[in-house]
């Protein structure tokens, strides 16, 4: 035991000599902490490492090395090797949190039905990367550090061997040398292939992430080949976990389709080039379809407005695995404030010119440096009549009076969503109701707006924001939720104390369908009725309301009748998508530029 | 005893080909390179006998056009000095058929632009020609050129394709599968 500890600390000494000399490998100006050193697995663990005895983490740009692990694997005298490696993670592949989701994005769409398995297939490519970057461009010798940890392994499953071989490729090593001697003739052309593609793509490795996940995918279908994979190559997943506890990446709601472009198997390409008969057949390339971009178009979906994004339950399963620990209901408000944001009202400018000249405020000591014209001898003499610069002398000082013009301040808004067994999940099926609503309730509170949200189903449950709120995020919490009950808006949620003395001018803004009606026609547990509930409360807001009803004009023209009398103004959408154009037209009416009203 | 290149100077000297030898090929009148008139030169040059009258008929109009430039490149690489060292009896239809048998698989430029394809060419023709690269032993070399043989891994490819198939449709369905899945539990009453 005292051994292995005197042993660790002599490595922990000759790592930390070497960690210069890695950052010098890729570049004098990375600045780059020193590794947390963990002497023992405790510590290791600690770390969140599992397995592998280095691991990266771009949220604190920290680099973690088990030392205990490093002397079991008889790798101790290759520290400039790993070091250097981890290093290449942050700054080579991923590199950053923006390029680390963008590397799982493109290999979850390679992977189809197997998504679960990204983070492996992400890591053993960023590997090949970096690894192949620093043997063949910085001339470092990684191939030794694998001969030793190889040479006690076990290589049985195909991605393991493939993986391997395609090391044997980029380095020119003797076949079996990594790879043991299991290789199949198609394990030898997809390695060769695999090699190709490091090479081809070591620039740009986003643009090659789909096809090598592509090539990966036979290896990975089956649950067992996959689990002995995982348990094989558990000592090289150093960056599986490298997203863990990061902010929440923006930008990755919508579909990119130059993505798409990329998810290309690399076989059907071989076999695609193939059919080149000379310069008179090249012509015809640019014609050719690519294989399976269509199919991916159709397997991806695309969802919400012209179809540009991901839904929403991809969306978070993605966003997951690149962090596990991300709070779910932060993930889905930042889905549904993407989707607002080119929808939004501009942010609101206003002009203010100066009502006077510059006022005198008092004096400030003078400083020797400070402009000649600022001293004030007059305040000066007043302090001591012997000048000292620095001492005595002293500087007026001015303030500015501004103009603070009166200005009409934008209506609070009130808004009701039917949450009701009718309605989708926002968190797993793209909701246009509460997209809408977020456009509206996001420019409100650009605008400078009070927002209060209500998702009610009834009879059954409702979920209200605390009053009225100027927190995007208690907004958006409230309108990503769901409840799924009852069969409509619960008019009696305008009975809140929160719209009984209303502050400042509010506008109503319900969005529900047809069944609103059976709801107006019953009576609210005071005994009240329902229409009366609604006009008291429209009374009171003093800003209007709007009833959006997802129905046809004509239904219940009674009951519209009758709320119009009121004073409601009601919208008709026939087709959820027109939520979108009410919107924006209502977010412009009442929200564009600061304070100017309808 | 003669001193071969290792396969990495031979790359190097393959990255190198200038752009006359990767023109157009003359074939039915229209291009820039008689082909023939290359290869017979090269001939020449290597047998040290510059006025011998032209001793190979390609035919250029029955060949591809990537067959054709793929040999141009080759006269190309056969400019390397070690080549007029050695004796050149194997520049023969041997040769010819293996080229004629990679050409259509790789588009023609790639032979000088793509590390992994002038790696294959140095080889092959290090092969026809009987030598090993400097520093490889024949078992090493025949290794290394099986990675890098674009018409071994197209067969292994094309073996494998149905299988390859098979998983995408697999893929496909279980996508899907899920898709319906989120929309069943999810979807409207």
């Amino acid at each position: 035991m005292a051994e292995r500890i005197a042993t660790v600390t002599r490595l922990k000494e000759s790592w930390a000599a070497a960690w210069s000399q890695a950052v010098a490998i890729w570049s004098p100006y990375v600045t780059l902490r020193e590794p947390t050193w963990c002497l023992s697995a405790q510590d290791a663990q600690n770390e969140g490492l599992t397995g592998s005895f280095a691991m990266i983490r771009l949220t604190d740009h920290r680099v973690v090395i088990d030392l205990d692990s490093v002397h079991r694997h008889s790798v101790g005298d290759c520290a400039v090797q790993i070091l250097a490696h981890e290093i290449g993670h942050h700054v080579l592949i991923p590199a950053n949190r923006y390029d680390n989701v963008g590397l799982f994005r493109r290999m979850r769409l390679a992977l189809a039905g197997i998504e679960d398995r990204t983070p492996l297939v992400a890591n053993l490519y960023s590997d090949l990367v970096i690894n192949d970057t620093l043997q063949r461009i910085h001339q470092l010798d990684m191939a030794i550090v694998y001969r030793k940890i190889q040479a006690k392994a076990s290589i049985e499953s195909a991605l393991h061997i493939w993986y391997m071989r395609t090391y044997e490729y980029l380095w020119g090593l003797p076949r079996g040398t990594l790879s043991g001697g299991k290789q199949t003739a198609q394990l030898d052309a997809d390695a060769s292939l695999a090699a190709s593609l490091i090479r081809s793509y070591a620039r740009n490795w986003l643009d090659g992430a789909g096809r090598f996940a592509m090539l990966a995918y036979p290896y990975l279908i089956e649950d067992a080949q996959h689990n002995k994979a995982r348990q094989e190559l558990a000592r090289y997943l150093d960056a599986e976990k490298s997203g863990a506890g990061a902010e929440v990446v923006g930008g990755m709601a919508e579909i990119d389709e130059s993505i798409l472009d990329g998810i290309v198997d690399p076989r059907a390409e071989a076999l695609q080039n193939s059919d080149n008969k000379g310069e008179d057949d090249q012509e015809s390339d640019s014609s050719r379809k690519r294989p399976e971009i269509s199919d991916m178009r159709s397997l991806q979906g695309g969802t919400g407005p012209q179809k540009r994004y991901s839904e929403p339950g991809t969306y978070i399963d993605m966003m997951r695995q690149v962090d596990p620990a991300a709070d779910e209901n932060r993930l889905i408000i930042r889905y549904y404030r993407e989707i607002a944001m080119p929808h939004l009202v501009p942010f609101p400018e206003e002009e203010s010119a100066p009502l006077a000249d510059l006022l005198p405020e008092g004096t400030d000591q003078w400083e020797p440096g400070d402009p000649v014209e600022e001293l004030d001898w007059f305040e000066t003499t007043l302090v001591s009549p012997v000048v000292v610069p620095g001492v005595t002398t002293r500087s007026r000082v001015f303030t500015q009076d501004t103009d603070t013009p009166c200005k009409s301040q934008p209506y609070n808004l009130y808004v009701g969503i039917d949450c009701s067994g009718s309605m989708r999940n926002p968190r797993y099926n793209f909701s246009w109701p509460i997209s809408a609503a977020s456009i509206i309730t996001l420019s409100a509170l650009r605008a400078g707006a009070k927002v209060m949200c209500c998702l009610s189903g009834e009879p059954g449950s409702f979920l209200e924001s605390d009053g009225f709120v100027t927190s995007e995020h208690e907004a958006m919490l409230v309108l990503t939720s769901y409840l799924g009950t009852g069969y409509a808006y619960g008019i009696p949620r305008l009975q809140t104390p929160h719209l009984a003395e209303v502050k400042s001018t509010t506008h109503l803004l319900i969005v529900t369908d047809d069944d609103i009606f059976s709801m107006l026609d019953a009576k609210a547990p005071n005994g009240e009725s329902n229409y009366d509930v609604a006009e008291k409360a429209l009374a009171r807001a003093g800003g209007g309301g709007t009833f959006v009803l997802h129905s046809r004009p004509g239904y219940s023209a009674g009951g519209v009748s009758r709320l119009e009398k009121m004073g409601w103004t009601i919208h008709y959408v026939t087709r959820e998508e027109e939520l979108v154009a009410f919107a924006r037209a209502f977010s412009r009416k009442f929200y564009d530029r600061t304070g100017k009203r309808q | 005893m003669t001193e071969v290149p290792t396969i990495s100077e031979l790359i190097h000297h393959i990255k190198r080909c200038p752009a006359e030898f990767i023109a157009a090929p003359v074939r039915r009148g229209k291009g820039e390179v008689y082909s023939e008139a290359l290869v017979n030169d090269v001939l020449r040059r290597l047998m040290q006998q510059p006025t011998a009258p032209g001793k190979v008929a390609l035919t250029a109009d029955r060949r591809s056009a990537a067959e054709l430039l793929l040999i141009q490149i080759c006269c190309w690489v056969l400019t390397h000095p070690f080549f007029a060292r050695i004796d050149n009896s194997w520049f023969n239809e041997v040769f010819w058929s293996q080229l004629a048998a990679v050409a259509p698989h790789v588009k023609s430029e790639l032979w000088v632009t793509d590390e992994q394809r002038a790696e294959e060419l140095a080889r092959m023709i290090l092969k026809c020609s009987g030598y090993v690269p400097a520093g490889e032993t024949s078992d090493e070399a025949l290794d290394r050129f099986d990675a890098v043989n674009t018409v071994k891994r197209i067969k292994v490819i094309e073996k494998t394709a149905a299988a390859e198939e098979r998983a995408k449709l697999l893929r496909r369905q279980m996508a899907e599968q899920r898709a319906r899945e989120a929309a069943n539990v999810y979807g409207r009453e």
